[in-house]
């Protein structure tokens, strides 16, 4: 009895100098792609949402939540500013390098992405509009940053040869790797997922290969 | 202490006396032989009527002499034809004898009276165990006369290495326990220790073995059993075998056994009646399903408000639809679908079999299907507590244990997250590994595992295999059969 | 070998090799490591090795001597028991603040490390003041679940290594003596109080081959910890593990059965934890065995104010 007593007290002393903190699933905002454009005064951070309806478990629609900033943390905090659930970032699935990020800001891309603990094994693509080819929405998955992982694989598979780039390999790759380029394409939604050719970078700069 | 006087009148006021309030306390004074007079007392209901009217009464009156100086020695030993007839002076045996349905005979001029055994009080016989039922293998259960029991486990055990030792324990009911275990594999100090508790116990009544578990078994308040208990005469008779002790009482089909390890709590009879590799399936589900049962719902509890980064995308994802608008936490969902779960089972154990349908009716649809539809639970958790619960079914001798632990283990996982779970197996694990059974430990054979003792345990290996009796009565003979 | 002795000794093997593990998992000094890692790590193996056999017949040598003057025993205490318990204090905070420190970056809800790092001593001293037989059947069973986990890990890793991390090349000595201080302190240094309480745990001087156990343990813990550095070092190379903070835990998080299906990262968690809560109650044990030889009265006494003082060290120090 004594026992039971202290083990009692003693959970008593402990939950009561650290909260429960618990955050609900339907309180969060699940990232699955991150973009990363170069505006004029900075950078412009996009971020795509699935979200389930309720009591439709099966029906997803996505959002897109933006903000600009000159620096990625700033963007991000314009981003928060108008949102009423917290950011997971831990379901991202893909990021977008816009067209101007291939120099120096590809390294704040990679600090970001690691602070904000966005899987290693995330997707990298590059697209010359970032927030265009988010926007596009996606035909066969709930959202593009899971679709164009698959069409990757299924690429890759078909060619032989390896199309994904994830986040660690560029990372590791001392600034010589491969990226693939996608092209959002006006109306026509079918076209989409059309995978535009291989950019090369070397030495921190972006070669093209149509 | 009162004796018995040679005036027989004064003898029956005695017992008259002692049972005056009794109303099932028969006597019969009659002339025996050629006319010595005799008395016959005894309680209806507990002793045969028929029995003593043919084994006592008739041959007293018919051939007992008038001019034998000891009458009582003289009946005793030529007259009377009962199976167990003892002489006593002390009316306090007479009243234990009469009392545990024997009949008692006084004599005029004898200061001597006779106990005669003549028991005649029904059981309820032999029938099967309702939870214990197996599909293949022995059929018969103990039922609440411990004599007959211990015939039932000396049929299995025909060996006079088998003994049966009586204590009586309880100061009212003065129940006869018996201890019963294989001279030559059972352990004497266990003896010894266990004959040392049940002599220290002081209590009014024994109505079960449970009172009696509960007063000598270690670690009292522990939510995990360190004392075996069974209704099969073939699970005792194995356990005998392996150099365990059971322990019968009057009154009650339960039997316990001890020393017990927690890896019993996963074995059934019914696995060493089957094929061995059914037998080690059903072996090996059982121990999966004590990790699923006490470890699903605090780990998808803390995966659902801790680390959604570590859940599938997908499952997050429609989690996250089947949660809006469910009025509670989490946490006070999965709660209260545990709770739910339990007044399931313990109505469903409870309640008459003719109202099984209404039960199945009212848990599945209304619990299950309108709770989810009315927003009131999500679906998600209620598949997990219903997972846990189906795979808590499968180790029934674990069932309390298994409430307390998933109950703790969501807790823990609520607070702290999944470290609040490894928090909570690795405690779990120092008091497991800290309980101990009659000295033996409870983990056994983890503490000293040999390949021998392995082959009982997570498994069930075929009979031509397992060669050695588990490790804990080592010092005794390990060998089981010498290996071709 | 009867049957009697093979059991203490599948037991003394699993302690020894999640002791060696221990919280070096989380500390593997990769950033100053670069190519000449693996050599180090051979080499403080091998250490190892000799610092445990020295620390063990050390100790059990010293006890077994009945030291009667009071001089000679005070003398045996400064020399020895002093060095070995700093140690053992030292190796039980590290190896509690390093896995409290990645739970909080990695798993940990706010603001709860306190209240997990006193559950996680009091359990650790629960292990200590109990028997040693029940931290060796923990011991036991948490082998085994190691074992498992960091082979389930390395074969699912398998699809994402690279063949040219992969390609031999002979490190250069500078390389390898950048890199031999920090892994001989994170892997060698802490046999020292595991060899004093293996030789002063043991009843009996430790029977016939007291060092078979030391070898196999160190072996067996070395070996998983080798699969788990060749794991790193072929997901990422040499170059960016040294720039990560936790590279074994992000390297199993690569790791995915399927394209958003399950992740096996979830047990990756297993063997940081259970390897360091053995190497904190072993430290704890050492600390008990060593002063209990001295005031005996208080034996028990120790692991509790062992785990209260690492605790006050924790957070205040």
């Amino acid at each position: 009895m004594k026992q039971i007593a202290f083990l009692l007290s003693a959970a008593l002393i402990l939950l009561s100098f650290s909260g429960c903190r618990a955050v609900e699933p339907e309180e969060v905002y699940l990232i699955s792609a991150l973009g990363f454009d170069r505006v004029e005064d900075g950078v412009r951070l996009v971020a795509e949402v699935p979200l389930t309806r309720e009591n439709e478990a099966d029906q997803m629609e996505v959002r897109l939540f933006e903000g600009s900033g000159k620096s990625i943390p700033s963007a991000l905090e314009d981003m928060k500013n108008g949102l009423a659930r917290q950011l997971e970032f831990g379901h991202c699935a893909l990021a977008v390098l816009g067209e101007g990020i291939e120099e120096e800001t590809l390294d704040w891309v990679l600090e970001c992405l690691s602070e904000w603990q966005v899987p290693l094994s995330a997707t990298v693509v590059f697209s010359p509009d970032a927030r265009a080819l988010l926007g596009r929405g996606s035909l066969s998955a709930p959202a593009v940053g899971y679709e164009l992982p698959d069409i990757l694989r299924l690429i890759s598979k078909s060619r032989g040869v390896s199309f994904r780039c994830r986040v660690y390999e560029v990372a590791s790759s001392g600034g010589d790797f491969q990226i693939p380029r996608f092209l959002p394409n006006g109306e026509e939604v079918a076209e989409v997922d059309r995978l535009a050719g291989v950019c090369v970078y070397r030495q921190k700069k972006a070669v093209r290969i149509e | 202490m009162e004796t018995v006087g040679p005036d027989l009148g004064k003898n029956l006021e005695r017992v008259c006396a002692a049972f005056c309030r009794d109303a099932t306390f028969r006597q019969r004074v009659f002339q025996a032989g050629t006319g010595v007079r005799a008395a016959v007392c005894y309680l209806d209901g507990m002793a045969s009527a028929g029995e003593i009217r043919a084994g006592v009464i008739r041959p007293l009156m018919k051939a007992l002499p008038g001019d034998e100086p000891n009458a009582a020695a003289y009946a005793a030993e030529k007259v009377l034809w009962a199976t167990e007839v003892s002489g006593t002076g002390s009316l306090e045996t007479v009243f234990s004898g009469l009392l545990s349905g024997a009949a008692a005979v006084f004599f005029e001029g004898c200061s001597t009276a006779l106990v005669v055994d003549a028991k005649g009080f029904r059981s309820r016989g032999i029938q099967e165990p309702e939870n214990e039922t197996v599909l293949q293998g022995p059929r018969e259960g103990f039922d609440e006369v411990a004599v007959s029991n211990l015939a039932m486990i000396r049929r299995k055990l025909q060996t006079p290495d088998l003994c049966a030792e009586t204590i009586t324990v309880g100061k009212r009911s003065k129940t006869a326990v018996y201890l019963c275990y294989l001279r030559s594999l059972a352990s004497g100090a266990l003896v010894e220790e266990l004959k040392r508790r049940l002599a220290n116990i002081e209590i009014d009544g024994i109505l079960d073995t449970n009172y009696l578990n509960e007063l000598i078994r270690d670690r009292r308040l522990s939510i995990f059993k360190t004392v075996g208990s069974t209704e099969r005469p073939d699970v005792v008779a194995a356990k005998l075998l392996e150099g365990r002790v059971a322990i019968l009482a009057n009154g009650t089909p339960v039997v316990l056994t001890v020393p017990y390890l927690f890896a019993e709590n996963f074995q059934s009879g019914e696995d060493y009646y089957l094929n061995f590799w059914g037998a080690s399936i059903g072996r090996f589900l059982r121990y999966f399903c004590f990790f699923l049962t006490i470890s699903v719902p605090a780990v998808y509890l803390a995966l659902l408000t801790h680390h959604q980064r570590l859940l599938p995308t997908f499952l997050l994802l429609s989690s996250a639809g089947t949660r809006g608008g469910v009025p509670f936490s989490s946490l006070a969902e999965c709660l209260l679908l545990i709770l739910v779960l339990e007044i399931l089972k313990e109505t469903g154990a409870r309640m008459p079999q003719n109202l099984g349908h209404t039960l199945g009716i009212i848990g599945g649809l209304v619990v299950g299907q309108a709770a989810v539809e009315a927003r009131l639970v999500s679906a998600s958790m209620l598949i997990v507590v219903a997972v846990s619960g189906i795979a808590g079914l499968m180790i029934p001798r674990l069932r309390a244990a298994v409430f307390f632990l998933r109950v703790g283990f969501v807790l823990l996982a609520a607070w702290l997250g999944l470290p609040g779970c490894l928090l909570g197996g690795a405690f779990l694990l120092v008091r497991l590994t800290g309980t101990a059974s009659f000295g033996v430990s409870y983990l056994q054979p983890l503490e000293t595992p040999t390949a021998q003792g392995m082959k009982d345990t997570f498994l069930r290996l075929p009979w031509g295999k397992m060669l050695t009796r588990p490790a804990f009565n080592r010092n005794l003979t390990r060998q089981r059969r010498t290996k071709e | 070998m009867n049957a009697k002795e093979r059991p203490r000794g599948l037991h003394q093997i699993a302690l020894i090799a999640l002791f060696t593990l221990g919280n070096t998992l989380l500390r593997f000094p990769w950033a100053n490591a670069r190519a000449g890692v693996t050599v180090s790590f051979v080499l403080s193996a091998i250490t190892a090795l000799l610092f445990g056999l020295c620390a063990s017949f050390g100790a059990a040598w010293l006890y077994r001597k009945r030291v009667k003057s009071k001089k000679l025993r005070l003398a045996a205490c400064v020399l020895f028991s002093i060095p070995v318990c700093a140690l053992a204090f030292r190796f039980a905070v590290g190896g509690s603040r390093d896995l409290l420190l990645f739970l909080e970056q990695t798993l940990l809800p706010e603001r709860t490390g306190p209240a997990f790092a006193a559950l996680f001593l009091a359990i650790a001293a629960g292990f200590s003041r109990a028997e040693r037989r029940g931290m060796e059947v923990f011991a036991l069973v948490s082998f085994f679940a190691v074992l498992a986990a960091v082979a389930a890990l390395f074969l699912s890793g398998v699809p994402q290594f690279r063949v040219e991390y992969g390609k031999a090349e002979l490190p250069s000595l500078a390389a390898v003596g950048a890199s031999l201080p920090s892994v001989l302190v994170e892997f060698a240094l802490p046999m020292i109080p595991l060899g004093a309480y293996l030789a002063l745990a043991k009843p009996n001087g430790g029977g016939r081959r007291p060092w078979r156990p030391l070898v196999c343990g160190i072996l067996s813990g070395g070996g998983m910890m080798l699969v788990c550095v060749l794991q790193t070092l072929l997901t990422f190379g040499a170059t960016y593990t040294a720039s990560l903070q936790y590279p074994y835990s992000a390297a199993v998080r690569v790791v995915s059965l399927g394209a958003y299906a399950f992740r096996p990262e979830l047990i990756s968690y297993l063997p940081d934890f259970l390897a360091c809560l053995l190497r904190v109650a072993v430290c704890f044990s050492c600390l008990k065995f060593t002063v209990g030889r001295f005031l005996p009265r208080v034996r028990n006494w120790i692991p509790p104010l062992a785990a209260l003082l690492t605790f006050v060290a924790l957070y205040l120090f």
